[in-house]
């Protein structure tokens, strides 16, 4: 299977977990394709292919990719949009439903990946499924608030996803300390997405990025769901 | 040598006002409080409160919201859903004694009445009767969402070490056997009104000020190193039920405001009076700050307001490094959509077109 998978600074485990995955899957050939931040929402489409607009974000798919300058989705046979400013919001229970729905839509609407699934979709019949960012990983602390049910958040986040043959992908459960928190294990020595400049693989700090191990986990799981198993 | 003649020039009409440019407002205010970059300030009040957070958040002052917007809601449905509007979701509050019931709330010396008003099918705070624009799925929501709200606002008194709060009214609802108060006259934003439960008070200037006294003293007493900072809102009433022309209720009511926050400001440490009530007012500054409706004041006086506000504060040394910059006309243009639920009464006066966007 080959597939195509845009990302931004989450990917970066991603792409470090393949490396520890490649040889035990040889039937599965993923090109990456990232840049950080929301750079990937640059990409417009000319004909059947998603090209860069800034040199910037030219220069990074080069460089993720091993040297392609474009992305033509049918040159694949899926297309994974990981990250990309698409969360699965954590909710406190007190809210109203009114204003948890909109944070479900607004977190699918607004973000990067549906935009980019939008124009992916209008050139290409792939199946695109969206993985979104890990979940804040686990520390030590008192209780927090209740929260809505990580279930019917992502229920209603996969709802709000308008483009036909669009699947939102949940967090795989060995990732998990519990329903809203990411093992902090996976935290220990997570690096920065390797662009090829100067802020390339460097030791992330903070609770949203995760390293190699999770990245492994994580496509593991992908690669081994209903979805994409042939 | 007399006493006069050892005055500043801003003590003299003509050298302050009727002078050569027009008046200027250096001197107009210098603050009585520190507020550093680093200050957590707070704000609430009436709806000209909204601009002073804002403006401080944009100068890279520490506006502190501890009731922020959920993840992943956009920054349009933030504010439909009265998100980022003060410190804490509680909606306007216009008076004083709105404050001290708000204070005593949140620091569990009283518990809200058990209130809530239905209507098709939905739930409305009688608290913050517009906080969510099509009510709530259920009593219990309703009281959930307060909940949080409450949390929130004793988070803020707790956290701050500045409380900004812009009087507004002195017309008032209150319920006549219970004795809690409305933000809005039941029936008006929501709710049903009914005349042998609730009873309006024009609240005078001994009112006022006692409600405000005890906010400030219960605030204090919960964190001793709040400080505040108090103005009145220029905006006129947009209806009043004082039986007299709107015009005069709304001097009346303003004055009364004045009057007390100068009096507490005076006799208080710690709390300060910021004049944007005169800026905008005054005949001293053209009196050209309202738009044609004589009511909503234009983006141009509220930019003058917070220029005056950054300019003291870092005249003074107390806000550190000058501002980036002070705030344009279009930049308080796009500020200028506020939220207040008391716009609303100005549909039952048949004219709904002239309310304006900027309330008390």
């Amino acid at each position: 299977m080959k597939l195509c998978i845009l990302g931004n600074s989450h990917a970066s485990s991603l792409r470090r977990g393949w490396d520890l995955l490649a040889a035990a899957h040889p039937g599965h050939e993923p090109v990456f394709f990232a840049s950080r931040g929301t750079g990937l929402g640059e990409l417009e489409v000319s004909g059947d292919t998603l090209v860069p607009v800034t040199p910037k974000v030219a220069h990074d798919i080069a460089f993720t990719s091993g040297g392609l300058a474009a992305i033509r989705p049918d040159d694949y046979d899926a297309v994974l949009l990981y990250g990309l400013s698409l969360g699965v919001p954590d909710l406190d229970a007190r809210l109203s439903e009114a204003v948890a729905h909109a944070a479900c839509v607004d977190s699918v609407q607004g973000s990067t990946a549906l935009r980019l699934a939008r124009r992916i979709r209008a050139i290409s019949a792939r199946p695109i499924y969206l993985g979104p960012n890990p979940l804040l990983a686990w520390v030590e602390g008192p209780p927090r608030a209740r929260k809505w049910s990580y279930d019917t958040v992502f229920e209603r986040c996969a709802a709000a996803i308008d483009v036909p043959g669009v699947s939102l992908l949940r967090q795989p459960p060995a990732t998990l300390h519990d329903e809203w928190t990411t093992r902090p294990e996976f935290l220990k020595d997570a690096m920065t997405l390797d662009v090829g400049d100067a802020d390339s693989s460097r030791l992330y700090g903070g609770r949203r990025h995760m390293n190699a191990a999770f990245g492994r986990l994580w496509l593991e799981h992908f690669l081994g769901g209903p979805a994409v198993r042939r | 040598m007399n006493p006069y003649e050892q005055l500043e020039a801003k003590a003299f009409w003509a050298l302050a006002v009727a002078r050569p440019g027009g008046a200027g407002t250096e001197g107009l205010w210098t603050p009585r409080i520190a507020i550093a970059r680093t200050t957590r300030v707070v704000t609430y009040g009436s709806c000209f409160a909204q601009h002073i957070g804002r403006s401080l958040a944009e100068h890279g002052y520490r506006w502190l919201n501890t009731e922020p917007a959920p993840p992943g809601l956009s920054a349009e449905n933030a504010r439909k859903y009265n998100y980022g509007i003060f410190s804490g979701r509680t909606g306007n509050i216009y008076t004083a004694s709105l404050l001290r019931q708000w204070v005593r709330w949140a620091l569990g010396d009283a518990a809200p009445p058990d209130e809530a008003w239905e209507q098709d099918g939905r739930f409305y705070d009688p608290f913050r009767p517009r906080i969510e624009p099509g009510g709530f799925a259920s009593r219990a929501e309703l009281e959930a969402s307060r909940a949080m709200a409450l949390e929130a606002f004793r988070l803020s008194l707790s956290k701050a070490g500045v409380m900004v709060f812009t009087l507004g009214l002195t017309e008032s609802w209150f319920h006549r056997l219970q004795g809690h108060e409305y933000p809005m006259c039941p029936g008006t934003a929501a709710g049903t009104f009914d005349a042998r439960l609730h009873g309006f008070v024009n609240q005078d200037y001994a009112f006022v000020r006692q409600a405000l006294v005890e906010a400030i003293a219960r605030i204090r007493a919960f964190n001793r190193k709040m400080r505040f900072l108090l103005t009145v809102s220029p905006v006129p009433l947009t209806a009043t039920m004082s039986g007299e022309h709107v015009v005069v209720a709304t001097t009346e009511s303003k004055s009364i405001l004045r009057a007390v926050a100068g009096s507490v400001a005076r006799e208080l440490d710690g709390v300060d009076y910021f004049p944007s009530y005169e800026i905008i007012t005054a005949p001293a500054f053209g009196a050209a700050y309202f738009e044609d409706n004589q009511r909503t004041v234009t983006p141009a006086g509220v930019a003058h307001v917070m220029r005056t506000f950054f300019a003291a504060l870092e005249r003074d040394g107390t806000g550190g490094e000058p501002a980036a910059g002070a705030p344009t006309a279009a930049a308080a243009a796009e500020a200028d959509d506020l939220v207040c639920e008391e716009e609303i009464l100005g549909a039952f006066g048949g004219r709904r077109g002239d309310a304006g966007s900027s309330r008390p």
